[in-house]
């Protein structure tokens, strides 16, 4: 059960897209998702699927794992699907059944938002597939230090962030071990009624939250003797620095948007 | 009750970038009244090994029998683990009660004992471990590191299990701590408890092991007598493992032209073997 959280869902790589700066990752994951909104029609969707394809073949990621992804929002897919499909309003109906009705019109919108979703989310899973967790809090602190001048806590947030990534895995792995612990002292996790069941998880919560607090106090005292007091004044280890290959992939993004202009301009595909 | 290992593999996050095959074709026979010692650097799949054997994880491939019954298809698993208890790597970690005698009797609650039943069970291994009566109404979490592992090796001897499998039972205990461990599973497989202990110090594993499991890499590369096993100093110093001290000791001793039985093992031995030779030499000379 606890294995198919799949965290950040990172797959580690070399390439070309791992290797961007996490700063232009993201904001080039926002300019990719407005092309998705601007784009009024499939060929546009076309150039962009073309897009998607060639960033998961640069960075070796098998569609797959990019499909697999898209499991958790199938459902939200298909509502959006059917509510276009029967809502949608059209000259040419097909089809009717008291208020609902299907027109060609509405099949085609219906397509339309379904992709879109499915692209904007595809679109998502290239940043968080190719960006270490960590990096990603790294640039999102970098991206939100402007904000600290108003009094936005982003070095504290980020901080929390990282910890957090750090010791999600070490929690999960430890909530399995104890799980089996007690399982071989003959627990029952898994039968009987809601209260049994609730009373079960006892003898793995308290040792749980125990280990929990203790790992806490630990680092706590770890980075206090390490002289960490907040982010003023604190250097990186790895400082983010802009390279040539994040304008190259300024350029490619800047490319995509121009693209699909051109096409909402031509009118070809547009719905 | 013997159990059967065979043919077993364990594959972790199969089909992910993070794919570990830590155990490997692994088939071997554990017989009652065995005293078998598992050893292996770290990552050699040591514990996933163990927790085949009470059915915690299922296999890859291949199977575990128990009278000759697959456990993973068996019904009743926590039958299955009352008669095969397994003590994991820092046991104390699974304490939770208010109190120590609670503690160790939440096993025997959970196969079905009455509450008095439950208690002299408790009682019993508590004593069986040698903690003191004063500590067992205390908290679990009051009590030192090596009272606390003490306690939680009761939790598991409560249910009177037939085999007692031990992943590192004494790491991370001082000198005496180990000690007093390792006599209390020497006791206990004098009572006639089947054991299989993992362990890093093959100096323990060399003293209490009639038999030896050595796993490198998920596969098994050597199982026989401790005699065995340990006169193959150099192929375990291959494996990044230390033969225990006396073996070592006999080895350069025979290099240095000193004539020694082979198969000493253990330091009592090696003394007794010194002993008559250099006996011997002092007379001639
Ligand atoms: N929960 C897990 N998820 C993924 N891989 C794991 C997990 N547990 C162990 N492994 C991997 O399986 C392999 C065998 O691990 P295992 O814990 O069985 O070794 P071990 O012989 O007990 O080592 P040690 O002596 O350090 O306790 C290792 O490569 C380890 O990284
Ligand atoms: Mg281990």
């Amino acid at each position: 059960m606890l294995n198919n959280i799949t965290l950040g869902q990172f797959f580690p790589g070399e390439s070309f897209i791992h290797r961007l700066d996490p700063r232009t990752k993201i904001l080039l994951t926002i300019a990719f998702l407005v092309c998705v909104f601007i784009s009024r029609g499939f060929l546009g969707f076309g150039l962009i699927v073309a897009f998607i394809y060639m960033c998961a073949k640069v960075a070796r990621i098998q569609l797959k794992f990019i499909f697999r992804g898209l499991k958790p929002i199938a459902v939200i897919v298909i509502i959006t699907f059917l509510l276009n499909l029967f809502m949608s309003a059209g000259k040419d109906v097909l089809w009717k059944w008291g208020i609902l009705s299907i027109s060609v019109q509405g099949i085609k919108n219906a397509v339309f938002m379904a992709l879109r979703l499915i692209l904007l989310v595809t679109g998502t899973q290239l940043l968080t597939l190719t960006t270490s967790p960590i990096r990603l809090t790294d640039g999102l602190e970098s991206l939100f230090l402007p904000f600290s001048k108003i009094g936005f806590p982003a070095h504290e947030l980020a901080m929390m962030m990282s910890i957090a990534l750090r010791f999600i895995p070490t929690l999960i792995e430890e909530t399995q071990k104890i799980t089996r612990a007690q399982k071989a002292r003959g627990a029952d996790f898994e039968s009987g009624s809601l209260i049994k069941r609730a009373k079960a998880l006892l003898p793995l919560l308290v040792p749980l939250f125990v280990s929990a607090f203790r790992r806490a106090d630990e680092l706590a005292m770890a980075m206090e003797a390490r002289c960490y007091r907040g982010g003023k004044g604190r250097t990186k280890m790895r400082p983010l620095r802009y390279g040539r290959k994040d304008l190259y992939a300024l350029c490619c993004v800047i490319l995509l948007a121009g693209l699909i202009l051109v096409t909402n301009a031509s009118g070809i595909g547009v719905i | 009750m013997g159990i059967d290992v065979r043919h077993l593999s364990y594959t972790y996050n199969p089909g992910t970038p993070f794919e570990t095959k830590a155990v490997d074709d692994v088939s071997f026979e554990i017989r009652d009244g065995e005293f078998v010692g598992i050893i292996g650097h770290t990552g050699s799949g040591k514990s996933t090994l163990i927790q085949h054997l009470n059915a915690l994880i299922e296999p890859t491939s291949g199977s575990v029998l128990v009278d000759g019954e697959d456990i993973n298809f068996s019904k009743n698993k926590t039958s299955l683990r009352r008669r095969i208890g397994l003590v994991f790597q820092y046991p104390e970690y699974q304490l939770f009660e208010e109190t120590v005698l609670k503690d160790v009797s939440f096993g025997p609650k959970n196969i079905g004992k009455t509450e008095d039943e439950c208690l002299s069970a408790a009682r019993q291994a508590l004593q069986l471990v040698g903690l003191s009566e004063d500590s067992w109404e205390k908290s679990p979490f009051e009590l030192s590191g090596g009272q606390q592992r003490r306690a939680a090796l009761a939790g598991v001897l409560a249910m009177q299990p037939e085999v007692l499998i031990l992943d590192e039972p004494a790491a991370g205990l001082d000198p005496s701590g180990r000690k007093e461990i390792l006599n209390i599973i020497r006791r206990i497989h004098s009572y006639g408890t089947t054991v299989v202990m993992v362990s890093h110090s093959m100096d323990d594993v060399a003293r209490l092991c009639d038999r030896i499991i050595v796993m490198e890499k998920g596969k098994k590369v050597m199982d026989g007598t401790p005699a065995e096993v340990f006169s193959c100093v150099e192929e375990l110093e291959a494996m990044g493992l230390k033969p225990p001290s006396a073996a070592l000791l006999a080895k350069r001793l025979k290099q240095r032209g000193i004539d020694i039985n082979d198969g000493i093992y253990t330091l009592a031995d090696l003394a007794d073997e010194l002993k008559n030779r250099l006996g011997g030499i002092k007379k001639g000379a």
